[in-house]
């Protein structure tokens, strides 16, 4: 009745069957590699790199140079603190409004109706598409000339504005286009919280003769904590990650008056080509980052507050 | 009618409104871009901006022969095959033991990886790249793409992976099976609908990334993204031609999503399963 | 078929001991059923047996070979689980069928073993629908056939009718006794059910934290338990256990307790020789228990008095709470018939001839 024990074994069959024992080491081993060679040793050359003075234009070699690049940013070089509080501006602005608008929404959603799929569906556009394709669209659309939004405000009476182009518009567009961009997830996200909220409290309310405002604020908010907290803090961390928006619209400019961080650190290693100090900034936004996340980490491994 | 089925009739109307202005400010440079992928240069440019006019194709045509589209188009869609299939090799086995053998410290590395700057990768990376000769490669593109992805479909499919009894896994050894061959014959069968969901957003990611092949990526293997941005620095293409380049690239990923909507709504949702 | 033997095995989990020196000889088409609460060990047995765990120390031996360090696939045995554990994703016929597959059988004896089996079973209907088609007892069957279809040395049982109601359980317990006939395959059996391990068995295994407390027959496990605690464990309702302390007097032995003052039969009392004034524990069986109506020649030396407390008709016969005085309840199984009302203060007698007596520090019976 088919293979039994005694039948000689080939060497391929040995080989098969050591893999087989050993699963429990052989299979997360690929995955181990890869970060292993994509994230600790390209980390480690990141660390070493942000301590030299290298140019990748100039014919110099790499020197070492210890932290005069951090010197350098923190102070001498009068873009970097401007550039941390650009990452931070964007970051909260767009986060208070995609926080605002996607909670209004969402509370106006959490209900049944007729063609609730097909809302949703076109909810999802601005998410899923490809952000620099959307990126170069609302780049045209922000055109002074050409672009459309311009005449949309002539249409309701307000003057033209520059977009992108004013080193004092920029940042609020940018904001906005964020805001386009990202708020359906915001949407989604309490939506999907909303509609999982118990239906108890809210009855008792209704009993008790709550008006609309008291209900929301003592009711709704407190409910949705866990939420609200978890999505913003997600949302803000990629909100001081973004890239693709600002690199497509405004570059930067005018006059760096758009340069994120973020920005400022491609501008110094892939522009300018000083991929020393570039590689320092990456590390002090990289231990920013790190710092967020394990603050991140430890609240909620300690507040589930139910 | 009473005053109460007026104000029925009013906050509905109200909601529908808002609803629809809401649709609006959300679908609008979609429909833009659309028509405006079909004017004629005259048209595009022509202020107020023409709601009727005859559509042309003579823009998608621009793009298409605009020599980098379809090479472009060639190498996204193989990067994003080849980024999916290694995504799954390498990651669904390391979920599966993790998951039967539960550790802490993963969470927290994986939270991480969900939050780094990866521009600050890129840095390292493109000089190791170069260094290896994988500067312009699908292989390059591909491993910047796993770096993100492994922690991602690990950290989704952990939930799967628990909840297959471990009961069907031990019919199955005994029944005369490897440990591999359970895994394959039984195990991964019954998370498809996981791996369907992380394979749409890894889908969604992958055809949308910008950064990665912007940095490692040069005439040969540049993807969409970067060839469309190529379009708009280098001032290339006029809006027409442009909006019809940003139709394009953006189709093919909002039709998947939206043909395997069930799978990225639960995907969005917030994995519920940390 | 096979012999199985398990020599003094011990399995821990990190520190605690699972199971502690653990040895049984199981004959080659025996029907051998470990029973106990949950906890005992007896479903860690099981599967070290099957090879899905392994042990910390001894050996196991099926069919004279040692398969301790053997991977499951391949020591020829069967399980059926106890959520049954079919492939959700294959149909009946595949689930019994893979085993068979994956030893590379032809197509066609494939076809001809399952279809075979299916009829045994009583399922050929069901074999091209999936599990979740199915309910509790053609599950449990499809498990069986998958179990069946391997021809294995030995079948492994883990509470299979647990998760059945009632009277389906009962249909299957004989149905599997059925097979067994038919089959003759060495089966060990896991169950926490008293009931199941007396009707089935031809010997059970009474385990309690980890370690065994006896092996027997089941006439004879309920005849002469080995200590106090089979004693409780096998029977319902359960056996009646009394502190009593030895006296003697006049030449007779006595188990007195406040209440009642029971004399100890002849035959026994030599074992009792050195325990007079020592504490120990009477164990009587509820239908050791006799109103005095029914009794022939009433004694007093072998009875007691107590109140009536509860009274349950089953019809077939009565079961009495009684509450002697200054005692805990005592549980008798009486005549139908019995006069008898709540309230009531009767004298009832005891058969001493077929009580036991258990030592009070480690429960193990003096007779």
């Amino acid at each position: 009745m088919g293979r039994r024990d005694g039948d000689p074994e080939s060497f391929f069959t040995r080989v098969l069957e050591t893999f087989d024992r050993n699963i429990r080491f052989l299979f997360p081993l690929p995955a181990l590699i890869i970060a292993l060679a994509l994230f600790v040793y390209p980390l480690l050359e990141l660390f070493y790199l942000s301590l030299t003075r290298w140019s990748l234009v100039s014919q110099e070699p790499r020197t070492f140079i210890g932290l005069t690049n951090f010197a350098r940013a923190f102070f001498q070089d009068e873009h970097f603190w401007r550039a941390v509080w650009l990452m931070l501006y964007f970051a909260l602005g767009a986060l208070a409004g995609q926080f605002i608008l996607g909670f209004a929404l969402a509370m106006m959603l959490n209900r049944e109706f007729r063609g609730e799929s097909v809302v949703r569906m076109l909810l999802l556009f601005p998410i899923i598409a490809t952000p620099v394709a959307m990126s170069m669209v609302w780049a045209m659309m922000l055109n002074p000339m050409m672009g459309i939004l311009n005449y949309l405000l002539a249409v309701v009476g307000l003057p033209p504005s520059d977009w992108a182009s004013s080193p004092t518009a920029v940042m609020p567009t940018l904001i906005m286009v964020d805001i386009w961009h990202w708020t359906p997830f915001m949407m989604l996200v309490l939506l999907a919280g909303l509609k999982n909220l118990p239906k108890d409290p809210y009855e008792a309310a209704m009993i008790d003769g709550a008006s609309r405002i008291q209900v929301f604020f003592k009711i709704t908010l407190p409910l949705m904590q866990p939420y609200i907290v978890l999505v913003v803090i997600l949302r803000l961390i990629h909100n001081l990650k973004v890239f693709d928006e600002i690199f497509v619209i405004s570059g930067g400019g005018p006059m760096r008056a758009s340069e994120t961080l973020n920005l400022m650190i491609y501008h110094q290693a892939f522009t300018a080509m000083n991929y020393g100090y570039a590689c320092a900034l990456g590390l002090f936004l990289l231990l920013v980052i790190l710092a967020i996340s394990l603050a991140v980490f430890r609240y909620r491994e300690r507040s589930w507050s139910y | 009618m009473s005053v109460y089925g007026l104000k029925k009739i009013t906050a509905k109307t109200f909601f529908w409104i808002a609803c629809l202005l809401s649709i609006f400010f959300f679908i609008f440079p979609f429909l833009w871009v659309v028509l405006m992928s079909l004017k004629d240069p005259e048209a595009a440019q022509s202020m107020p901006p023409k709601l009727i006019f005859s559509p042309t194709f003579d823009n998608y045509k621009q793009v298409f022969s605009a020599g980098d589209f379809l090479n472009a188009f060639k190498n996204s869609t193989v990067v994003v095959i080849l980024t999916l299939t290694a995504n799954l090799i390498v990651s669904l086995p390391a979920a599966y033991i993790i998951a039967r053998w539960r550790q802490k410290w993963l969470s927290f590395t994986i939270l991480f990886t969900q939050m780094a700057p990866w521009i600050v990768f890129l840095l390292p990376w493109y000089i190791i790249f170069k260094r290896l000769g994988l500067y312009d490669t699908y292989i390059g593109l591909v491993l910047s793409n796993l770096t993100y992805l492994i922690p991602f479909t690990v950290w989704r499919m952990l939930g799967f992976f628990e909840d297959v009894p471990k009961e069907i896994e031990e019919a199955a050894w005994l029944d005369g099976c490897t440990h591999t061959g359970a895994f394959i014959r039984m195990v991964v069968p019954l998370v498809k609908g996981g791996i369907i969901t992380v394979s749409t957003l890894a889908f969604l990611f992958t055809w949308n990334i910008f950064i990665f092949p912007l940095v490692l990526s040069g005439y040969r293997s540049k993807t969409l993204p970067v060839t469309v941005y190529n379009f708009l620095a280098d001032n290339s293409l006029d809006f027409g031609p442009l909006s019809a380049a940003a139709v394009l690239i953006t189709l093919p990923v909002i039709v998947f999503i939206l043909i395997n909507q069930k799978y990225f709504s639960r995907g969005i949702a917030l994995g519920g399963r940390k | 078929m096979a012999e199985v033997k398990i020599e003094n095995v011990r399995k821990m989990f990190g520190d605690v001991v699972a199971v502690e020196g653990f040895s049984l000889d199981i004959q080659d088409g025996e029907f051998i059923i470990l029973v106990g609460p949950s906890g005992c060990g007896k479903t860690t047995i099981l599967r070290s047996l099957a090879g899905l765990e392994t042990i910390t120390s001894g050996e196991i031996y099926i069919d004279g070979k040692a398969v301790s360090r053997v991977a499951p696939k391949k020591r020829d045995i069967a399980m059926v689980f106890q959520n049954y554990a079919l492939y959700p994703h294959m149909n009946v016929r595949n689930n019994m069928a893979f085993s068979l597959k994956l030893r590379k059988v032809p197509k066609q004896q494939i076809n001809e073993i399952v279809e075979h089996t299916a009829d045994l079973l009583g399922m050929r209907r069901l074999l091209d629908r999936k599990p979740n088609e199915l309910s509790g007892g053609q599950r449990q069957r499809v498990a069986l056939g998958r179990a069946i279809v391997r021809n294995p040395k030995v079948f492994l049982f883990d509470e299979p009718l647990s998760n059945l109601d009632a009277k389906l359980r009962i249909s299957m317990r004989a149905e599997l006794l059925s097979l067994h006939q038919r089959l003759k395959t060495t089966t060990v059996y896991v169950t926490h059910d008293q009931l199941e391990a007396m009707t089935m068995g031809d010997r059970i295994v009474v385990m309690n934290n980890g370690v065994i407390q006896q092996v027997d027959t089941p006439q004879n496990v309920y005849d002469h338990p080995a200590n106090q605690y089979v004693a409780g464990f096998i029977g319902s309702p359960a056996m009646n256990f009394i502190d009593c302390q030895i006296s003697q007097d006049q030449g007779e032995f006595y188990a007195v307790s406040p209440g009642m003052k029971l004399k100890i039969p002849k035959e026994k009392i030599f074992r009792l020789k050195d325990r007079i004034g020592q504490e120990v524990s009477l164990g009587l069986r509820p239908e050791h228990i006799i109103h005095r109506s029914l009794v022939d020649q009433y004694d007093p030396e072998f009875s007691f008095k107590g109140a009536v407390w509860v009274i349950e008709p089953l019809g077939s016969e009565k079961l009495v709470y009684i509450r002697p005085e200054n005692q805990d309840t005592l549980i008798a199984r009486l005549d139908p018939h019995v006069d008898i009302k709540l309230g009531d203060v009767a004298d009832f007698t005891v058969r001493m001839n077929l009580s036991h007596i258990f030592e009070k520090a480690d429960g193990r019976v003096i007779f």
